[in-house]
């Protein structure tokens, strides 16, 4: 009689094999291949400025898609509010805090396409501040006729919305200021489209009525700045472009609605990736100085930081000469804002960044550049999370007298473990013992 | 003499039993051995199917077999895994070092920043025998050494890698114009121009090209020709390389077999399928933006309209994400079900949002007759006649664009936009007594056309100048 293990030999022999296909693919490979998993990115020593991270919108929204932050007392109750530019709910908000500092978020208006800046003024001259909106339109890359320049006006009911500038390609800025001194505001227009762009300005013609003119023919205009570049008394404008080439423009101002267009400075390296345009006297000298974060490649798919991203500073020396100098190193810096962080009579900068390298969890996503009040930069690193900011503002947000910082999110790719709408940092009293 | 038989036949099964065991052992101890790349948490990136089958492609990679080492890296770098692309690259090099893996070395390394490694990678591809990879990695150095802000060796690059590359010669061009020798440049342009005739970026450089030999009339031209241009020249390589690498995977690829079957056949199957499983995936937010809408649309075409609502509905309060494409889809949906009310906010929404879609005009004057709102209907074929003008016109059919301006004009002369349009025609078309009337009509109804301002401006100044 067969012993039970004879029984059993053929068909193990016979399964053995099937069992050893199934199974072998499925043994998971244990020899790890060295991964450089710090392939690029930045971070910074941190900050010994103390800070208190706390989301100030609708954690709702789990892939915020946040243009612009600004931060004023829109509603005059004297505490300071922001004002923000949704291009995902397609809406303008405003986030106030109550007086127990929890913050409420309210849509002025909606309906509005990818809504890239909002400007403050009074249009109308009824004494209230009603907004122009710049529409992207879609926040993706688009080279259609979709962008449009919107007057939000403030009635007793709401915003009323009225076009002010339509059949053009997708607008990202518009700033406000008497270009032609004639006493009323007229408008700057950054046309941004994809492929094809303008920069414009709007001639205040009264009744709500502006005539466009064109100041130059570039596609990826981000912003459009207006102030007295060459101190003559009058508004200049600069633009950067960054779209085809990467370039500084200035439209000085001749008086009488004409304007001069100099190029200021320019790249061959069209992948810099020149992502707003900041005006500032950084270094207090009297002229008004341009502030350039560099990093927003979005035209590829999958960004990574590279070594050439970060702020650039144009010091204004007079006569339209503007020198370059390189102040951070920050991986795919989006946005930047100057103010006195550390409360020692100079002017600090303020970066985000938008795709760090977030693999590595030790990377920026918020810096400040501490000023020794000689232009000399310290970075600091604020924050690591969360990540993909595109848009920074400082300003007093819990009235203690210290400037805080808040940030907008921009959540188009992953990794989606570190999701943060507008947020803020409140500068606490005191240093962060090292 | 059976029971010896039976005894040499057990033992025969029992050594077939161990040298299976023998090699399969050995399989599975090679197998535990064989290298693995390490994975980011890719749920954190993708949808469930996209990650789940990354995951699976890089969990069990391939030992021996650098084409496939190769894939693997392709899929990696195509959704921005660079630093995994990078290690199995590292791996197919190994296993056979050739141009092609070389290639692909470069671009990843230029995509990760490593400039100087980037190079290295391209200068073992280029050389001097003209071949297509040979051309494509001497653009790639031009490309590195613009990023290194080296224009000497960017112009060397880009002419080493050939008179037919249009990348490069277009590249070459640029450095030209914007190096202050524009009058070197002409004659490479005039090799674009009869090779991308109506790319808009030939056209743009023209125009700067125009603009620094101080020829501002003939740059006018060509920036105007080029808002009537489309793009026809790549010139990012990198990407035109991955974007169908992307369609190879998940729910990318699912999406896009889902559609082309219901082109093809109407077979709404694989789109219903499709649409079932992103319904349940909790990792829908993942996938991208406007992943709802255009799976609606793609479930309204294979008629599970409850699948459809389910998505828009989901786009709207989950994602919190009101396009106006989503409000296009309600109004569609809305019509569906025959509540013509319903359809007409959505798609007054929709046109609120993007003014600029002209189809959605067409769909408000639909909704307008079933409302029976004659003049709403009216003014919205009108709008719709406008729309599609304008579209003609973009795309330089300037004779069918203004054919439609002035039927429009003919029931309603009011419209300034469609009189600047057909001027805008009739200068294209040479004939500027009537640019100069349709200029002045659009500027009686609005001063403030900026445009129209101008196109007037520069057609008087073109106008031939009266005998004495």
């Amino acid at each position: 009689m067969a012993k039970w293990h004879d029984v059993w030999l053929v068909p193990l022999v016979l399964l053995l094999p099937v069992v050893a296909w199934w199974g072998i693919p499925r043994i998971p490979p244990q020899r790890q291949l060295p991964v450089e998993a710090v392939l690029g990115g930045t971070r910074y020593e941190p900050t010994r400025l103390p800070f208190e991270r706390r989301s100030l919108s609708d954690p709702a929204d789990a892939r915020p898609f946040i243009a612009h932050v600004q931060v004023l007392d829109f509603d005059d109750d004297g505490r300071a509010d922001v004002l923000v530019c949704d291009a995902k709910q397609n809406c303008i908000k405003l986030l106030s805090a109550s007086t127990g500092g929890t913050w409420s978020e309210r849509i002025l208006a909606a309906d509005l396409a990818a809504p890239a800046h909002a400007t403050v003024l009074d249009v109308d001259g009824d004494g209230d501040r009603d907004l122009v909106v710049s529409l992207l339109g879609d926040i993706l890359p688009n080279d259609g006729v979709i962008g449009r320049v919107v007057w939000l006006e403030n009635t007793a009911s709401g915003f009323e919305t009225h076009t002010l500038l339509d059949d053009v390609r997708r607008v990202a800025d518009c700033q406000a200021g008497d270009l032609d001194g004639d006493g009323d505001i007229d408008l700057a227009v950054a046309v941004f489209g994809y492929a094809r762009g303008q920069v414009l300005w709007l001639e205040n013609r009264g009744d709500g009525r502006y005539r466009d003119h064109e100041l130059l023919n570039a596609p990826g205009t981000i912003h459009v700045p207006i102030a007295d570049y060459d101190g003559d008394g009058d508004l200049d404008i600069a633009a950067i472009v960054s779209q085809e080439d990467e370039e500084l423009w200035a439209f000085e101002n001749l008086g009488g609605g004409e304007f001069r267009s100099r190029r200021l400075w320019f790249t061959i390296n069209d992948d810099l990736g020149s992502a707003g345009l900041v005006a500032d006297d950084l270094d207090q000298d009297g002229d008004i100085d341009l502030l350039l974060p560099a990093g927003d490649n979005l035209e590829v798919a999958h960004a990574h930081p590279q070594g050439y991203h970060g702020c650039l500073w144009f010091e204004n020396r007079g006569n339209w000469q503007f020198d370059m100098r390189r102040i951070s190193d920050l991986g795919t810096t989006y946005a930047c804002a100057v103010a006195d962080l550390d409360a020692d009579g100079d002017r600090d900068v303020v970066l985000v960044s938008l795709v760090n390298n977030w693999t590595n969890p030790e990377n920026a996503s918020v810096v400040w550049l501490e000023n020794d009040g000689q232009q000399n930069f310290t970075p600091w690193q604020i924050d690591k999370q969360p990540t993909h900011r595109v848009t920074v503002a400082v300003g007093d947000l819990d009235g203690d007298g210290r400037p805080d910082v808040v940030t907008g999110g921009l959540h188009l790719n992953g990794p989606f473990d570190r999701v943060g709408g507008v947020v803020a940092w409140f500068q606490k009293q005191g240093q962060v013992s090292p | 003499m059976n029971d010896r038989r039976g005894t040499w036949r057990r033992w025969i099964w029992r050594g077939v039993l161990l040298a299976e065991l023998a090699v399969i052992g050995g399989l599975a101890w090679r197998r535990w051995n064989s290298p693995a790349v390490p994975l980011p948490d890719l749920r954190q990136y993708h949808d469930s199917q996209t990650a789940d089958e990354l995951q699976a492609l890089l969990e069990s990679p391939p030992s021996r077999d650098p084409a496939a080492w190769r894939t693997l890296a392709d899929a990696c770098l195509a959704y921005g895994h660079y630093a995994q692309a990078d290690t199995c690259l590292e791996q197919a090099w190994r296993l056979d070092p050739s141009r092609d893996t070389a290639y692909q070395r470069g671009l990843c390394d230029s995509r990760l920043g490593r400039l100087d490694k980037a190079r290295g990678w391209f200068e073992k591809v280029a050389d001097d025998s003209g071949g297509l990879l040979s051309a494509r990695a001497w653009y790639q150095l031009g490309r590195l050494a613009l990023r290194r802000e080296e224009a000497a060796a960017a112009t060397e690059a880009f002419r080493k890698s050939g008179e037919f590359y249009w990348p490069a010669v277009y590249q070459r061009a640029k450095l030209l114009v914007r190096g202050g020798q524009a009058a070197e440049a002409g004659p490479l342009l005039e090799q674009l121009m009869g090779q991308h005739r109506d790319d808009l970026r030939v056209w743009q450089l023209r125009g700067r090209y125009f603009e620094a030999l101080g020829e501002r009339d003939q740059a006018d031209r060509a920036f105007d020709r080029s808002l009537r241009g489309f793009v026809s020249l790549g010139l990012d390589d990198t990407e035109l390389y991955l974007r169908p690498i992307r369609k190879k995977y998940g729910f990318v690829r699912d999406y896009g077999v889902a559609a082309e079957t219901q082109r093809k056949s109407s077979d709404g199957a694989p789109a219903r399928a499709l649409v079932r499983r992103m319904l349940a995936d909790p990792l829908w937010q993942n996938a991208y933006l406007t992943v709802n809408q255009d799976l609606a649309e793609l479930a309204l075409r294979a008629d599970d309209v409850d699948a459809a609502r389910q998505l828009i509905d989901r786009q709207f309060t989950q994602q919190l994400y009101p396009s106006s494409k989503a409000w296009e889809l309600r109004g569609d949906l809305a019509a569906r079900g025959n509540e013509w009310q319903g359809a007409r906010e959505g798609y007054l929404h929709a046109l609120e949002i993007n003014p600029a879609n002209g189809g959605l005009e067409t769909l408000l004057v639909e909704t307008a007759e079933k409302l029976r709102q004659p003049k709403v209907a009216a003014q919205g074929k009108q709008r719709s006649l406008l729309q599609a003008g304008m579209e003609m016109y973009r795309r330089n059919e300037i004779a069918d664009a203004g054919g439609l301006f002035s039927q429009l004009l003919d029931d309603a002369p009011d419209w300034y936009q469609a009189w600047y349009y057909l001027g805008e025609c009739h200068r294209l078309r040479g004939d500027q007594e009537s640019a100069i009337e349709s200029f002045e009509a659009c500027l009686a109804r609005n001063p403030d056309h900026g445009r129209a301002r101008r196109s007037l401006t520069r057609v008087v100044g073109n106008r031939p100048k009266a005998a004495p």
